[in-house]
């Protein structure tokens, strides 16, 4: 008897040690910045372009380097309102691999465009990417935090496209920029390819 | 048998929460912390910090004063049982001080002042605390007059202190983050509710006669609570 008991008591004491299994962790708060801030970062798509937004700023120099990184979110809610909404964007998976293609081979041909010009083509393509995270936006747990994370979250993507872009400084760091931004544009095409 | 007997109810034993909206916290502390943890009021304060911060000098005499005594008023009339402001109200304060942080137009301090007194009032409105008794109430609402009030105080010195051009256009980017943050659920709690779609085998007609309990409607729900909360 005294053998059970002892068996008996250390699994007790095992079961009592257990910790609580989360399969979906993170929930309220949390789960919404955390699925939020994710989005964009688990999707290639997403990263190259925001990457190649970076890129092409510093690459445009002043004052498009402040300027893209400040209106690029406020045009991306526009189209994110719109997927929250439930208004169709046409071709939005079409448009983010394009934006890939397009923001890739501008950076690769050193193209210099008037601001103007860059803040169109870069606003067009932030309506696709802000319709895609914002069609996700109202199955959230909580949508602003939601909100809050893929906001943050392509910002610092740009952030990591501008700070590697800062490398045209010089002559070498020109040339990797460039070959940095045909890699994207790269990227896009088998994007484009993997949607025929 | 003994042995096993207790480790059974050590096994069974969890922690203990009285009541708190904040698990392990009360009174006081829970109060301290819902500035932060209400996104909805964080985002707002930041937005109002930044664009006060960021035009600094009259900006800041005018609008930290105006906005403690807002947020005081706004706490004390929460305690006293006022109902709290519409839900999307934070979320048109956050989007609107975040824009002006990003595009930064010259504003007159009396901007600012009219503003601070606003998000004040609503926050201390939407401060109300659950806890069951009067001495907890107090304590939570006097512990979100400190939260909120020193993270306006920290956010409005913070940015008023930075003066270099990148550290002035880093400040711009947050105002950006913010503005598209708030639009977006902005545009999720203001926007006309769908009908679930129907379900498969499901009539139509009798789903019409149904109240929406989806996906849809359950999110807009969400979106308005975390506004509210």
């Amino acid at each position: 008897m005294r053998p059970v008991i002892g068996s008996l008591s250390f699994t007790v004491l095992l079961l009592a040690l257990a910790g609580t299994a989360y399969a979906h962790e993170g929930a309220g708060v949390t789960g919404g910045f955390s699925s939020g801030f994710l989005h964009p970062i688990l999707g290639w798509d997403h990263v190259v372009a925001m990457v190649a937004v970076g890129l092409w700023g510093a690459f445009l120099g002043a004052p498009a380097i402040w300027i893209l990184p400040v209106v690029f979110p406020l045009v991306m809610a526009l189209g994110g309102a719109l997927g929250v909404a439930g208004l169709p964007v046409p071709a939005v998976e079409l448009g983010i691999a394009t934006s890939a293609v397009v923001l890739g081979l501008m950076v690769a041909l050193a193209a210099r465009p008037p601001i103007w010009v860059a803040a169109v083509i870069v606003g067009t393509f932030a309506i696709f990417h802000g319709h895609a995270h914002g069609t996700e936006l109202p199955e959230a747990v909580s949508p602003l935090a939601y909100s809050v994370g893929f906001v943050v979250a392509t910002g610092l993507l740009h952030l990591c496209g501008i700070v590697f872009g800062l490398l045209v400084r010089w002559p070498t760091g020109r040339m990797v920029v460039r070959a940095g931004g045909g890699a994207i544009a790269l990227a896009g095409v088998t994007f484009l390819a993997g949607m025929v | 048998m003994r042995t096993a007997v207790a480790a059974l109810l050590i096994s069974f034993a969890a922690a203990a929460y009285a009541h708190s909206p904040i698990e392990g916290l009360s009174g006081f502390y829970t109060g301290l912390l819902h500035p932060i943890l209400a996104t909805a009021h964080l985002i707002a304060i930041l937005s109002l910090g930044l664009l006060v911060g960021q035009h600094g000098g009259a900006h800041i005499r005018w609008a930290l004063p105006s906005y403690l005594t807002a947020l005081a008023l706004g706490l004390a009339a929460a305690g006293l049982g006022a109902a709290g402001p519409a839900p999307s109200l934070l979320l048109m304060a956050a989007a609107l001080g975040g824009a002006l942080v990003a595009l930064r137009p010259t504003l007159p301090p009396a901007l600012s002042l009219v503003l601070a007194l606003l998000l004040g009032l609503a926050i201390g409105l939407d401060s109300a605390p659950e806890s069951s008794t009067a001495r907890e109430r107090l304590a939570a609402l006097v512990g979100s007059g400190v939260g909120a009030g020193f993270v306006m105080l920290y956010v409005v010195g913070l940015t008023d202190y930075l003066r270099q051009p990148w550290q002035r256009l880093g400040v711009r980017i947050l105002g950006s983050w913010i503005c598209a943050s708030a639009v977006m659920v902005l545009a999720l709690s203001l926007a006309p509710e769908k009908p679930a779609a129907p379900s498969p085998g499901e009539a139509a007609p009798a789903r019409q006669t149904t109240p929406a309990l989806g996906k849809e409607s359950s999110s807009r729900e969400s979106a308005r609570a975390s506004a509210a909360t």
